[in-house]
Parts: C-alpha cells; structure tokens; sequence
C-alpha cells in the first residue's frame, strides 16, 4: 500500500510543476507590461514600480519562479490588488462553499444516478430504460447555468419552496444552509447524475450476465439479493472512477453555478477577479482548484487499491 | 477514443482513390446511423438558418421596440422580446451565426496546433516528447472553463479572445490523441518504406501518418465542438465572451436572470444551447460508430 502510494505521488509530481509553473506563467504572458496592465493606465510611476518589486518581476523567471513557488508553499499567495485582502483569507473564506457545493452534487448524483442505472439495467430495453437514458442525454447536453435558472424559475420563483441566492454557513443554521445549497447541488449534479447512471447502466449490464450471477439465481437467492448484493457491487467500481474523473468538470461547473445563485465560492473568486484584474487572486484560486482536482485523482487511484482485491494483490 | 480504428489512405495498399470511398462508405453508415443522421439534419438545418440570418429573422437583433418591452411571445413578436424591447427570436437566429463561429473556428484551431504537437511529439519521440506531453498532462489537469478563464484573464474579454481561450483548452485532447496514434504507426511497414524510399519527416508525417490518424480525429472533433459550445455559451453568461449588444445565447441567459417573469427570455436561448449540443453529440456518436471498423465489421 505505502509502495502504491509513494510512486502514485511521485507520477503526480511533475504535473504538479507544470501546473504551477503554468499558473505563474499567467503573468508573464500578460501583453505589455504586467505592472501597467494590472494597476491601469492611470497608475502612478512609484505604485508600478512598488508591483513590480512586489511580484519579483525584475528578476530572472527562474528565479521568479522559485520564489512565487516557495511563497505559494508557505501558504502566501500575496494579496488582492483590489482589497488589501491575503490572498489566503479569501480561500479559506470561499472554500467551504465549493467544497460544501461539490459534495452535495455528488451525493445527488449518487443518489439518482446510481439507482436509476440500476433500474434501466434491470429492466432493459423496456420503456423505462429507455426513458432513463434520453433523460441522462439530455442531462448531459444542459448547461449547468440553464439547469440553474430553470431550477430558480419554478422552485423560487413560481413556487417559493426555495431560496435563489445567499449562503448560511452550515454550522451556523444547518437547514438554512442545506436549503440553501439543494438548488446549486442539484443544478451542479444533474449531469453528474447523467453520466452515473450511464456508467451503471452499463457495468451492471455486464456484471449481471457474469456466470456467478448466473449461479447465484441458480442457487435460487432472491432477485433483489442478486442485482444489489452480487450485482452492484462488483459494478461500483468503474462508477467511483467516473465520480473521480469528473471532479474536475464538477469544479468547473461550480464557476458558474456560483455565478447563478451568488454563492461566494472559489469560482466566483476567479471570474470577480477577471473583472477586477486582480491576479493574485485568479492566480491562488485557480491553484487551489487545479491541485484539489490532483489530490482527488490520487484518492480516487487509492480508492481502487482499497476496494479491488486484484490491484492490491 | 483508441477503440477507433479507421482505414484511411496512409494504409500501404489504399491509393487515393481507395481512401476516398473509405470515407465515402463511412457517410454512407453515418446516414444510416439513426441519432447521427438526426443530429447532422439539426447541424444543417442550424447552420442554414444562421446563413440566411438576414433572410430569415423577422428583425434586425438590435432594433428595439419601445412599445414592448419583456413583451411575451405572440404573432408579433413569436419567441416575445427581451428587457430593451428587442425581438428574441431574431436574437437567437443571430446568435446562432456566434455559436458556429466559435465551434469551427476553435475546433479548427485546436485539430490543426493539437496534431501538429502530438504529430511532432510521437514521431520525434525522446526529450522532446517527454516536455511536450508533460506540458499537455500539466494542461489537462485544469478543468476546460478554469483554464479558458486563466486565458481570458490574461487577454481579456471578448468573442476573439474567448475563441482563442477554447482553441487553446482544446490542444492538449487533440496533441495527446494524435500522439498516441503516431506511437503506433510510425513503425508501420508503409512508414518504414517511404523513410527507407528517402521521403523526408514533413513528408511522411504529413502524406503517410497523418491520413492514417485523420478519421479518429474527426470523430474528436465532433464530440470537443459540444464542450466548445458550452465553454463558449459560459464565457458569455459570465460576461466574458461575447460583449454586448452582439447577440449570443448564453449572453441572452445572464440578462434574463434579472426578469425570472420573463421566462421566454431564459427559456428559448437555453433551450437553443441544448438542442445544438445534442446534435453535436449525437453527430458525433455517428461518426464514431461509422468509422469504428471494428465495429462496422
């Protein structure tokens, strides 16, 4: 397992480098020079030249580098040229919301995919998987942002069941919180819950014309046994890699489903940062993000380790 | 995407004639193929309406009709117009001519730099294959809006940079595909031969490998241009692709957040967005299955 793990992490490093090496390089690629091009035309002498000292912009790159890196590692990622405000203040404000937001989508998608893939293996070219697969189709071609205006249209607006906006810590007021989070979840998750469903679909379609299946029912266990006991959970497998896999998409989607519903996530961090030129800001949320979506691959990796006996053999 | 296998006309014993009906029999299946044939149909149709924009929308995108403000869908107005009193639906037909120029514009792009990289990266091979591909992992490794946000960043607003932005988040796919189909093919018979013939690098990868890796391409290609449409639709719902009052569908999104009454304002450009996705989609599926030939055996 530690073997695993150690050479695991030592496949994830170089793309660690080129990460971080690509998000330090945003400034450089800047047109021009940074310093005009973050503070405005309208900056003084003495406040470019106190950026430039300030971001190491008159040193060599590799040496830029090095230092943004070490700073990055130290947990400094500067401060926002619009508030004053650390860098690393901002982030650990604006985690909780997207973190609290992914989960939520996946235990959404969870919930509706996985039962629903099962459903449409086991009831196979009926209706019913029929109409399960045109609705993960459509899931899956809606735009999160479309998903989240529908969703506010007919649960807040026309019905009034839900909020459309605002964020209450959980610990603060759990229900608040929750009924605050179900439209952005559900919104995030739906295509999650598309792609779920399909992979259910498929792997318990597999795994059910396996020939311990066959001897299971042989064995006259009860149906519900063999699909959810013998079925599902040989089936789980590649499921939890699709989960994995699309950590990436889910933080990406989270840009704009905090946009819909004014959370203030890390997404919203990036595009208010776009706004307002505020690169350090861009550059630490981005970071956060990209290395959140490593280490989940790195536990995704595990997780097969820890639930396929072949691999840990 | 490795499943794909097609037989195109860098096969040692497939002349150029040969190659052509290759892809002629794979329209042929793709015609047959019910949700390709159905999505090319919607393509088409899509990108005739947005053709004949001029033609066909019943106002100019930017005339606005002080007596109807947030008027709902009727004969004057059918999809109903938005906050300033502009029609919707001409809107949307004009929209359309964005969201194609973004798609083949950036899918173009990313097929013609991705495959120049991946091509150069498989046949080189060595160092140089090492430092590019560690620079597409490290590329990959960023969800496809967070990194055409980090470009737009860096270029700022606007339908050219945004096209840039989804050109660039494409190259790695596209160099990472390429790469891998290069790996196998450069020791091919026909590639040893034409080096064995004299034939120089450009040459061979360009008139040996590259047919024999163009067909999975294509079917990327199809299926990146639904992810290019939705990047697309998000740059401009967060105001950072096209700027107004250049019309786009998910431009039109972000104005009728602040009329939820106005449901025609939400409701038909979203549901324009999905209905070019599925068709994208389902043109995709198509073509995979079409020049899959495993599977068309």
């Amino acid at each position: 397992m530690r073997r695993y793990l150690i050479s695991r992490f030592i496949q994830m490093l170089p793309v660690a480098v080129v990460v971080s090496f690509l998000v330090f390089s945003a400034t450089l690629l800047l047109p021009g020079d940074p310093a005009v091009t973050i503070l405005g035309e309208q900056s003084t002498q003495a406040q470019r030249l106190a950026l430039r000292q300030q971001m190491g912009l008159d040193r060599s790159i590799p040496e830029q580098y090095l230092r943004w890196l070490g700073r990055m590692l130290s947990g400094d990622f500067g401060a926002s040229l619009s508030t004053q405000e650390p860098v690393a203040q901002m982030i650990r404000n604006r985690t909780p919301v997207t973190v609290e937001l992914s989960i939520l989508s996946v235990i959404f998608g969870v919930l509706v995919g996985i039962p629903a893939g099962v459903v449409a293996a086991v009831k196979r070219n009926t209706w019913i998987d029929v109409a399960a697969s045109l609705t993960a189709m459509t899931g899956l071609a809606i735009p999160y942002f479309w998903a989240g205006i529908l969703l506010i249209m007919v649960f807040s607006v026309h019905l009034g069941w839900l909020p459309s906006s605002g964020y209450v810590p959980f610990f603060v007021d759990p229900v608040a919180n929750l009924k605050a989070m179900l439209l952005p979840a559900i919104t995030l998750g739906s295509g999650l819950a598309a792609l779920i469903m399909r992979q259910t679909r498929t792997s318990m379609l597999e795994v059910l014309s396996a020939d311990y299946i066959r001897t299971a029912r042989a064995k006259g266990a009860r149906e519900p046994r063999v699909v959810l006991h013998h079925g599902l959970r040989n089936a789980l497998l590649p499921v939890i890699t699709v989960i994995g896999l699309q950590i990436g998409t889910l933080l990406g989607g989270a840009v704009v489903t905090e946009t819909v519903f004014s959370l203030s996530g890390l997404g919203r961090m990036i595009v208010e940062g776009i706004f307002q030129r505020d690169f350090p800001s861009i550059q630490g949320a981005i970071l956060v993000i990209v290395f959140s979506i490593l280490v989940v691959n790195l536990l995704t990796d595990l997780s097969y380790f820890v639930l396929d006996k072949r691999i840990s053999r | 995407m490795s499943s794909v296998i097609a037989r195109g006309p860098g096969d040692a014993d497939a002349s150029p004639s040969q190659s052509i009906s290759v892809y002629g029999q794979a329209f042929r299946k793709l015609l047959r193929h019910k949700l390709g044939r159905s999505g090319l149909a919607v393509l088409v149709f899509m990108s005739l309406v947005a053709i004949a924009a001029p033609l066909l929308a019943p106002y100019d995108p930017t005339t606005v009709f002080y007596e109807d403000f947030l008027a709902a869908p009727s004969w004057r107005h059918w999809l109903g117009t938005d906050d300033v009193g502009r029609d919707v639906l001409s809107r949307i037909i004009y929209g359309a001519q964005v969201s194609f120029q973004v798609i083949t514009v950036s899918v173009v792009g990313s097929v013609i730099v991705g495959s120049a990289v991946g091509m150069i990266s498989g046949y080189v091979g060595g160092r140089l294959d090492h430092v590019l591909m560690r620079i597409v992992d490290g590329m990959l490794a960023f969800p496809m809006l967070v990194l055409a946000l980090g470009v737009i960043a860096i270029l700022g607003p606007g339908l050219t940079n945004a096209m840039i932005a989804i050109t660039i988040v494409n190259i790695p796919g596209f160099a990472r595909l390429v790469r891998g189909q290069v790996l196998s093919a450069r020791n091919l018979d026909f590639v040893v031969a034409a080096r064995a013939l004299g034939a120089s690098d450009v040459r061979i990868m360009v008139h040996h490998i590259w047919p024999k890796v163009a067909g999975n391409v294509i079917v990327y290609a199809s299926l990146r241009g639904s992810a290019a449409l939705i990047t697309e639709a998000s740059l401009a719902f967060l105001g950072l692709g096209v700027q107004p009052p250049t019309p786009s569908w998910g431009g039109m999104l972000t104005t009728s957040m602040q009329y939820w009454n106005a449901w025609w304002m939400s409701v038909f450009p979203g549901a324009a967005i999905c209905i070019m996705v599925l068709a994208l989609n389902f043109l995709g599926d198509g073509l995979r299955d079409a020049l899959d030939a495993r599977l068309s055996e």
